[in-house]
């Protein structure tokens, strides 16, 4: 995640810093960095980086992401969730990996994996039906 | 035809070396054409607008980044080519476009290697080619009708780029011709016998809105221009027709 392209240079399209407040939507296809504050969704198609200063009322949609701050709003990041000692979720989780570590606050459902691989559940209905007058009579005979 | 335009401090002496070795090697390589020199009675909207109804298809700007920039603003709408002798050391956007030197210029020139870029634009009236500034303290902008940024306290200067550099050599550039316009918003927090702490915003969108209770200073490309808001700062693709080096970023 962030990782410096050959030239040195950190490929984010979008650095929101500390004295910056953005409300609304926020969509784009890039690399974004929060240091500052914002209000609304978020929704990008890669990686988000949240700073441990930076303060988030909004759901937020990504690809992978690293938390340090405060998010209040679900969350849906489709990689690896990343939250360090400082990060703070109040809101649903929903996430394919998870790294969390000690002092990070979740509170809120929370959901890992591929929702589409269920828990398995036993077929019944294959099974053939047994009769159970039909057991008792033999068992009288 | 090439329509030469030097600008006004080509006037003095020192540069007389320079404009000698320039005019000689475009007569070996066969383009030399019609030479205008701005000075302080000569404006240069004026001379342009009037020569290219003539049948000018090339216009060579001889000067710094600023008069090519200022050239920039009236050449797009009339669908001519331009090119570029820097006669300075320190132009950036002779860099980007692969001609270092006065020399180079010349010959590439000659090769006519011609490519189509993107220019920002403002309000519909103006053409910028690099990047613009103005003070960010009183400001509300909206980007692409989605969202609202807010610039928090004071000290801010807000940028608007086309092309962007990582450093002020020119070395390293972020390229335009992707459509988009690059928002930067630098605010300097200064504290009482404390280093001043610079912290930078970045964004990247197709259209931004800014308006404003005042009118609003901008600096575009070192040359300033009071407009009024609201502004509408968007990017007019494949608008200019420039002439390029091989070694050129863009």
């Amino acid at each position: 995640m962030f990782k410096e392209n050959q030239s040195g240079v950190q490929e984010t399209d979008t650095i929101i810093g500390p004295s910056v407040k953005v409300e609304g939507d926020f969509v784009t296809e890039g690399n974004i960095i929060v240091e500052g504050t914002i209000c609304g969704t978020i929704k990008t198609s890669q990686n988000l980086k949240v700073g441990p200063e930076s303060k988030i009322f909004a759901n937020v949609s990504a690809e992978n992401a690293l938390i340090s701050g405060e998010v209040q709003g679900n969350l849906n990041v489709s990689g690896k969730l990343e939250l360090t000692s400082t990060a703070k979720i109040f809101g649903d989780v929903k996430t394919g990996s998870i790294s969390i570590a000690s002092g990070a606050v979740i509170n809120g459902k929370y959901q890992m994996g591929d929702t589409k691989n269920k828990a398995i559940k036993p077929e019944f209905s294959k099974q053939k039906k047994i009769d159970l007058k039909q057991t008792t009579e033999k068992d009288e005979e | 035809m090439y329509y030469y335009i030097y600008d006004n401090y080509l006037n003095e002496s020192k540069h007389k070396g320079a404009l000698f070795k320039i005019e000689s090697r475009l007569t070996d390589l066969g383009i030399n054409g019609k030479i205008v020199r701005l000075s302080v009675l000569k404006n240069l909207q004026k001379n342009i607008s009037e020569e290219l109804n003539s049948g000018i298809k090339t216009v060579v700007v001889v000067g710094d980044d600023k008069t090519l920039s200022q050239s920039i603003n009236l050449i797009p709408d009339l669908n001519k080519v331009i090119g570029y002798i820097p006669v300075t050391n320190n132009s950036k956007i002779a860099k980007i476009m692969g001609i270092p030197s006065y020399e180079d210029a010349c010959n590439t020139l000659s090769t006519r290697i011609i490519k189509k870029i993107d220019l920002g634009r403002i309000n519909d009236l103006y053409y910028f080619f690099t990047c613009l500034e103005m003070p960010g303290d009183t400001l509300n902008i909206v980007c692409d009708d989605n969202y609202f940024i807010n610039v928090e306290g004071k000290n801010n200067i807000i940028t608007v780029n086309n092309i962007s550099f990582d450093d002020d050599s020119g070395n390293s550039a972020v390229l335009g011709n992707d459509g988009l316009i690059k928002l930067g918003i630098k605010h300097t927090e200064k504290k009482w016998f404390k280093p001043a702490k610079e912290t930078f915003s970045r964004f990247k969108a197709k259209k931004i809105n800014i308006t404003s209770d005042k009118s609003i200073p901008i600096l575009i490309t070192d040359e300033k221009r009071i407009v009024k808001p609201p502004l509408e700062i968007k990017i007019a693709e494949k608008k200019l027709n420039l002439i390029v080096g091989k070694n050129r970023i863009i």
